[in-house]
């Protein structure tokens, strides 16, 4: 509280730089203002088709495989919800991509160096799937690329138009 | 001594407090921004029960569309059936309720009710807010038989509908389906009958083959010529999404606010479809060997397209449904054997479906607005 008005000397002191002392606020908040926005926009999500394409693309996913093909598996295997969680016999499947613990991540700390995704399966249940699209693209190194999940034969062969964006 | 002291302390107090009020200032956007997304992402569930010139003061739209309904119902009785019955001929019928009595005093054969029916309203007010009674819902549907039958008074209904229900422990979900669609079902004048088929015992649901024992056990009632399928969580918001038969089975449920408003993909059967008695035979019903969630509904989609049938829709606007939210339920895990399963529909349709039907009735309980049908489908073979 001492300092309070010594602040005020200050202020008027560095006052100078700026036209106005309301210029000055506005220049500061602007950043945090549109961070206030964006922030918000990013929480809890259930992705749209459209806007996951658009992801996949910038992450460049579909340089080997095809984008529909992909986004037909995905919403077969999880509905485009990160947090999807699913008991496969002995198996647990996270995320949005359905990225199993038999090796691919791993549920404890010790055994995260072992994974071949090198990652803790619950942190393929937050909303960045930054990391759910790295481990991803391993998958689809496999020999049998797309068809590692069965929902791609059983939904993704054909009838492929109504996935494109 | 308090001079150097305040002089060295001056320059982070002034950005310490210049940041504090930038947090403040920054929280406040924060929260309006998530509170703006929060309610669009509800599509305006909650901003509709402000908006006045859309509701009633003292109720829900629909209870004030059931009154509307009343009174048409009454005019039309009053000035006689001389309408013309749309684009068919009226067609004397002789007494059709054979093995249940239907409402007394029935002699005159009546003319075919018209299509579409002149009660309809178009768009419904649809929202989950505010709880629901039984009482009250038979207090606002005096006309409803015991075991939630209805049959319309002033022509012949265009179908008899059986309504099938897969249930277990949704008392909640099931208050509001009967508060929406009873009315709803009425003003689309169908010979109708609701049937909740409640799975007993803590073994995984088994949705399909629930399904197919409503089928068997409500044939058994009366001589239904459609079934509606229809989980307990879907409430559609357009009257002129009619719950009956088509010339293609039919899928009813196209256009849900999970999936905003639209197909999922196309080839979606879920949710809530309609069957004809001929349609429903010539799959040899639905497939018993589902137990989880997910993928009986695609093994019917390819039960209908190996048989020759394709789907028929209403358009996405008279398609709109809302879907109850709620948590997973606990025995309904996802079905990791549902793509396998899928993939071999060809196969196994002929012999896992109505032909191979098992089940153990447990208890008929007959409610002013629905019969419950208790079973134990046994557990996976």
């Amino acid at each position: 509280m001492l300092w309070v008005d010594q602040d005020k000397k200050q202020v008027a002191q560095s006052d100078s730089m700026f036209q106005t002392p309301e210029a000055a606020k506005m220049m500061s908040l602007l950043p945090l203002i549109l961070l206030g926005i964006a922030l918000p926009a990013t929480q809890a999500i259930q992705y749209r088709k459209c806007e996951l394409s658009q992801i996949l693309r910038e992450h460049g996913i579909d340089k080997d495989i095809p984008l529909p093909e992909l986004i037909c598996t995905m919403f077969h295997i999880s509905g485009f919800d990160t947090q999807t969680e699913v008991n496969n016999n002995s198996n647990k499947e996270h995320g949005i991509f359905q990225i199993s613990n038999n090796g691919w991540c791993a549920e404890k700390q010790e055994d995260v160096a072992k994974s071949v995704c090198g990652i803790l399966c619950s942190k393929l249940l937050d909303d960045d799937i930054t990391d759910d699209i790295v481990c991803a693209k391993k998958i689809l190194q496999l020999p049998e690329r797309l068809d590692y999940w069965k929902a791609h034969k059983t939904f993704c062969r054909e009838n492929l138009d109504q996935w494109n964006c | 001594m308090k001079e150097p002291l305040l002089g060295s302390m001056a320059m982070p107090g002034k950005s310490l407090q210049k940041a504090c009020r930038l947090l403040v200032v920054f929280c406040a956007v924060h929260l309006l921004v998530t509170l703006f997304y929060y309610l669009s992402g509800r599509d305006f569930d909650v901003l509709q029960l402000f908006s006045k010139h859309q509701q009633s003061q003292e109720g829900r739209g629909s209870v004030t569309v059931t009154e509307v309904a009343r009174q048409a119902l009454a005019a039309s009785a009053a000035t006689g059936l001389e309408k013309p019955a749309g684009d068919r001929a009226p067609q004397p019928e002789e007494a059709t309720e054979s093995t249940e009595t239907g409402p007394p005093g029935k002699v005159r054969p009546l003319p075919s009710c018209p299509d579409p029916s002149p009660l309809l309203v178009g768009p419904l007010q649809v929202e989950f807010l505010r709880p629901v009674n039984l009482e009250t819902i038979e207090k606002e549907n005096p006309k409803l038989r015991k075991g939630g039958r209805f049959t319309p008074e002033d022509c012949t209904a265009l179908q008899k509908v059986a309504i099938i229900i897969p249930f277990r422990n949704r008392d909640e979900h099931l208050r509001y389906w009967l508060y929406y669609l009873h009315p709803f079902l009425q003003r689309q004048q169908l010979d109708y009958g609701i049937y909740v088929i409640n799975q007993d015992g803590e073994e995984t649901f088994n949705r399909a083959k629930l399904l197919n024992v409503g089928f068997q056990e409500a044939l058994k009632e009366y001589d239904y010529d459609c079934f509606v399928f229809s989980d307990v969580d879907l409430i559609p918001m357009d009257d002129r999404n009619t719950y009956r038969c088509f010339e293609q089975p039919r899928h009813l449920s196209v256009s849900m606010d999970k999936f905003g408003f639209s197909l999922p993909y196309n080839q979606y059967f879920g949710g809530v479809s309609a069957l004809s008695k001929e349609q429903f035979l010539k799959i040899n019903g639905f497939p018993n060997n589902y137990w989880g969630w997910g993928g009986e509904d695609d093994d019917i989609y390819n039960r209908l397209i190996y048989k020759g049938m394709s789907i028929s829709r209403p358009n996405a606007i008279i398609g709109k449904c809302r879907m109850i939210r709620h948590s997973r339920d606990q025995k309904n895990e996802p079905n990791p054997q549902r793509f396998d399963r899928i993939a071999h529909t060809r196969q196994t349709m002929n012999s896992d479906g109505l032909n191979s039907l098992k089940y153990q009735l447990m208890e008929i309980q007959k409610y002013p607005l629905y019969t419950k049908i208790t079973v134990d489908i046994g557990s996976p073979s």
